[in-house]
Order: structure tokens, then sequence, then C-alpha cells
């Protein structure tokens, strides 16, 4: 900084000079992200939403995990108090374990550190009583809002979702609007198979098929790629890898772009392809994703 | 690039975020009635930067991590600030003030033969005579004893000197039936906390006017609140937050709107309406409601609304 000052502005700038983040929140440092494990602790994004946690469980599609912020003196009493000595962060903490429920994983955005062993007594930092924040005394305090305001943005994260659920109604659009193979093979510039597994039901369209689909069935983009049939299950799970959001971030048509539309996007890209490109069940997860994220990357 | 971008990227406060800490740090100061720090008289620029070095040396890393990891971008990052002088700014006016009264309750209670002093392992405490052994309950029974003390108001505490008769006696009946809830001994500190609690509004609040809560458009604050509760009264004792918040109430808001206008989920509404309604009921102790007025003040307080 270049400021000049004197007196109290001198001593901010000499006390602000001397603050730098820890190394795994600044941008530049973000290494490639591990698979999730106990006691890891994760930034939580989804949307205007963002938390940190640590990881206490790890399920197939969620994992379970205790919300934790930096300040202590904003602890109540329900909040652990962990010491700088708990975490590779170098960070006190202070762990909401009232707090502890399950996100989805593809909410996870960045590894930021990890819970260290105990050198003596239980290994668990969360399970043992140890020293808490302050009890609340009523309404009035700060500290009420503040924990408010965390669970609303935790509870947003905690329901996130990207995959239309259950929907996979495009074929019944079709039908109600008069639309038949042959002429939904010219709109799309699809084979006629592949034209006639769309209006079965059985497969996809990608968001240029839908942009160009959308005005003949009065629908927009986001509202034919709604219809679709749900992606395979297999299909969801390697895209909600966290290893996969930054690649995926990068395919983003604009900054405003949500990650819905991103992901929804890229799920029908892949399983449009796999399905035009195999006639039994299609599979191989990990490599057409790869190949659509390296593709869809570099677009312009 | 945006400031939440620069301070992510370079894990260091760089111009920007300094003007952006002094932007709305001054905001905070201007639009609550804190005090500005002990050498000065009034809120400038170097009093602001006082504020600022004050909170960034007890806890700097702690506030900047927090703010960091918590926001998304430029808009959420300056309401995660905001809060946090604000709150640094209510915590040392609430540590001086119960730091006071802890030094008034020694004096009071040291002169009524009723109470006793003695030390625990925490340090200094007080107990009813006859009282043994040391209170280790929770704080939140104490401070339920505390609320069932009624006619606690005090005008006015001088900052120093003899305690006026009247607060001197409110303060020894909430005192006493704190220590009688807590039937041992409590040390000072917490013993003042919860006395601090229950007569708060020690100092008066800042009046604010309406056109500062309710800015421009074609509604008239006046109109829209005047007659109903005695509102615009109310609404004029009270902090800007909490007045922006009973004007919106009092307009029949939605909760989508007060979530929108106040930049807050739906939880942190509910908890910021608890807290006023604990102040308008405050403010309405001296009044005798009629049935229209009470139902007026359920309504408000979210008891069949938010």
């Amino acid at each position: 900084m270049t400021q000049d000052g004197s007196g109290a502005q001198s001593r901010l700038l000499d006390v602000l000079a001397r603050l730098r983040l820890p190394e795994a929140l600044i941008h530049d440092s973000a290494s490639i992200a591990p698979l999730p494990a106990p006691d890891q602790l994760w930034r939580l994004l989804w949307g205007s939403s963002a938390a940190v946690g640590i990881v206490r469980e790890v399920h197939e599609d969620t994992l379970e995990m205790c919300p934790v912020t930096f300040v202590p003196d904003e602890a109540t009493q329900s909040a652990h108090l962990l010491p700088a000595t708990s975490n590779t962060l170098g960070m006190e903490l202070v762990a909401w374990v009232n707090l502890t429920r399950a996100f989805p994983v593809f909410t996870l955005e960045r590894h930021l550190g990890d819970l260290v062993p105990r050198q003596a007594g239980p290994k668990d930092w969360l399970s043992e009583p140890g020293p808490t924040g302050m009890p609340i005394l009523g309404p009035q305090e700060p500290r009420i809002i503040l924990e408010a305001e965390l669970q609303d943005r935790l509870q947003d994260i905690a329901e996130a979702s990207w995959v239309p659920q259950g929907d996979g109604t495009l074929h019944k659009a079709l039908r109600a609007s008069g639309v038949f193979p042959s002429e939904l093979a010219q709109l799309l510039g699809v084979p006629l198979p592949t034209a006639l597994g769309i209006q079965r039901g059985q497969l996809p369209v990608d968001d240029q098929m839908a942009a160009a689909l959308g005005p003949r069935i009065g629908l927009t983009v986001t509202g034919v790629l709604a219809r679709n049939p749900a992606p395979p299950v297999e299909l969801q799970r390697e895209l909600n890898k966290p290893a996969r959001r930054a690649a995926l971030w990068a395919t983003r048509r604009s900054v405003n772009e949500s990650e819905v539309v991103t992901r929804r996007r890229a799920a029908a890209s892949v399983y449009t392809l796999a399905a035009r490109e195999s006639t039994a069940e299609p599979s191989g997860w990990v490599d057409r994703v790869d190949r659509y994220l390296q593709v869809a990357g570099q677009a312009p | 690039m945006g400031v939440l971008a620069d301070l992510a990227a370079s894990g260091r406060v760089g111009p920007d975020t300094y003007s952006m800490l002094c932007e709305v740090a001054g905001r905070v100061v201007r639009s609550h009635s804190f005090p500005p720090p002990a050498s000065y008289t009034s809120w400038t620029d170097e009093a602001v930067a006082d504020l600022l070095a004050d909170l960034f040396s007890t806890k700097g890393m702690s506030v900047l991590t927090q703010w960091v990891a918590s926001a998304t971008d430029d808009a959420s990052l300056k309401r995660l600030v905001y809060k946090s002088i604000k709150n640094h700014l209510i915590d040392q006016a609430k540590a001086t003030e119960v730091g006071k009264l802890r030094r008034r309750l020694d004096t009071l209670l040291s002169a009524d033969d009723r109470f006793e002093a003695t030390n625990v392992a925490g340090g200094h405490a007080w107990t009813l005579k006859g009282s043994v052994g040391t209170w280790q309950g929770d704080l939140g029974d104490l401070v339920a004893a505390a609320a069932r003390v009624s006619r606690v108001h005090i005008a006015s505490l001088p900052p120093s000197g003899p305690t006026p008769r009247a607060a001197k006696e409110v303060l020894l009946r909430v005192a006493h039936a704190v220590l009688a809830e807590a039937d041992g001994a409590v040390r000072d500190q917490d013993l003042a906390r919860v006395v601090q609690y229950r007569v708060a509004y020690l100092h008066p609040i800042r009046e604010v006017s309406l056109e500062e809560v309710v800015p421009g458009g074609d509604l008239d604050p006046y109109e829209a609140v005047d007659g109903r509760l005695e509102a615009r009264e109310i609404v004029e004792a009270l902090p800007p937050d909490d007045a922006q918040l009973l004007v919106l109430l009092l307009n029949e808001a939605t909760t989508e709107d007060i979530c929108a206008q106040l930049s807050c989920g739906p939880g942190e509404a509910r908890a910021r309406i608890a807290g006023l309604r604990e102040k308008v009921e405050y403010l309405l102790r001296d009044k005798t409601l009629d049935e229209e007025q009470s139902r007026e003040l359920g309504r408000l307080s979210g008891e069949d609304g938010i």
C-alpha cells in the first residue's frame, strides 16, 4: 500500500501490512483437489452461499460435515473452540457441532487443510467436551444473528441440486406440439435414429439442440433442458467430483451463468454424445467427461 | 479486478481493500450511535482508522479469513465487513458497560449486608449471606431469573460517581434475584453481564429520523407508520437497522421482501425480529395496549407471521 498517514492511520497500515491469509485460501496456491475424507477442511460453495466445514463422514453423494468459522468471539455455547494447533491452517476454529449435517459432494469447492492428530487424549477433536463459546443471554445478542445467518447459508448449500429431478417429459412436449421424428431430425441436424431416441424419451438434447427446438415447442433453452431424461447416476457422480469443478467452471459461457446451467449443459452434452455413439447402455463416463471438459473448456 | 478477487489472489490487504474497509467503517459509525475511541471527540477519518487498527490488531487474521472464506462477491464481502465492524463496536461498548457495572455492583453490594463477597476459582464473586458453594449452572437460568424481576427501567446512569437512589434500588433487586436463583457464589463478571442484560439501555439510543430508514420513493414514511402502536415514536427510538425492519413489518412486508431488503436469509430475519420484539416490548413497557395494539405487536413479533 502507498497511502501516507499519521497516527492511527499509520498504525492501521502497519497492522494490515502484517496480515496474510492462510496459503490454502489464496487462489493461486490452490492445488488439485484430493478425494474427500474425514478430518479434512473444505470450503463449500453454492450460488451466493459459502461456508467452511470439517468432513466427518463420506457417503456416495453427500458428506456429513461440521461447519466451522474463524472468529472465536462469535462462538456460542453450542460451538467447540479448537486451538490453532488442531489444524494445518494454523487458525483457531469455531466448530459448530450442533449444526453438523449432510451436504452434496458437488458443493465442495476447495480443500483448505486437515485436522491434525491430537498429541494427547482422545483422537477426535470434536467428540470430546472442550472449551465452548459464551452462553447467549437473550435475543438481542449479535451472536444469535450471526449463528442464524450461518444456518441460512448452510441451508442454501445443503439444499443445492442441479440434476433435473424425475422430469424427462421432453417427449411429451414434442408430442403435444406435433413434432414428428423427421421434422425433429431436420430441426436438430441429427440422424433419424437419434431423433427417434429423443422422441421416445430415451435421449436428451444438448443446449444447441435446445436452442433450435425451444421456439418450435414454446420453451426456453433451460426449459427444454429441464425436460430432458435425467443423466445416468454414474455420469452425475463423475461430474460431482470436486476435482471436476474448476474445469466445469471453465466451460461457463459467461461469468453470470449459474452453475446449474453449466452442469446441466455438461451432463446433457456428454450423455447425448454417448447415446449417439453407443447402441447399448453407455458407459466409460470418466473418459467422456474428460473429453467434454477438454473441448468445452477451450471453446471461445 | 474486484476487491474480493484481489484479496483472495494476493492474500494481503491492498489499496482497494483498504479503501473499502474505511468506507464501510465510516458507514457503520455514521448510522449508529457508538461513541468514538477514547482520544477522539467525533468520528473523524483518524478515529475510524483507530477503530480499524484496534479491530485488526486484536482479531485481524480471524476476521480476514472469515470474510474471504464466506464471501462470494464484493457485495457479500461488504456486508460481512459491515457486520464485523458493527459487532466489534457492540462488543467494545458492552465490555465497557459490563466493566463499569461490575465496579458499581461491587460498591453497592459491599454496602448491603444481604450480600457477601467471596473468591472462587474464576476470581472475585458474590453470594447471598447463608448460601454455600459455587454456582456452576447455566447462565441462561440466571438470565431467566433476572427477567422475572419487574419494573427495572433505569432512565439514566451517570458514567461515574454515586448511583442514583432509584437505579441503586433496581440494580440491587436484580442482583438479589440472580443470586437467589444461583444459590451459590457467582463470579462478579457473570453477575454484571446478567444484570447488564436485564437493565439494558443504560445509555439512551441515538434517535433516527424516519427518512433515514425509508429512503426516497413514493412512500411517506410518517403516513406509513403513524398512528399504529405509536409506531413513529418507537421507530425513531430504534437503531437504524431495527427501525428499517420495523417499518417493513408495519407495511406488512412478506418474508421474501424482508430478506431482499435486508440482504439476509429467513433464519437471520427471524432472529432479528426476535431481537426487535424484545426492544419494542421494552419501549412499550409503560404503556397499556388495547386489544388491537396487542394484536399488532404479536403480528410484528412474528407470532402469526414470519
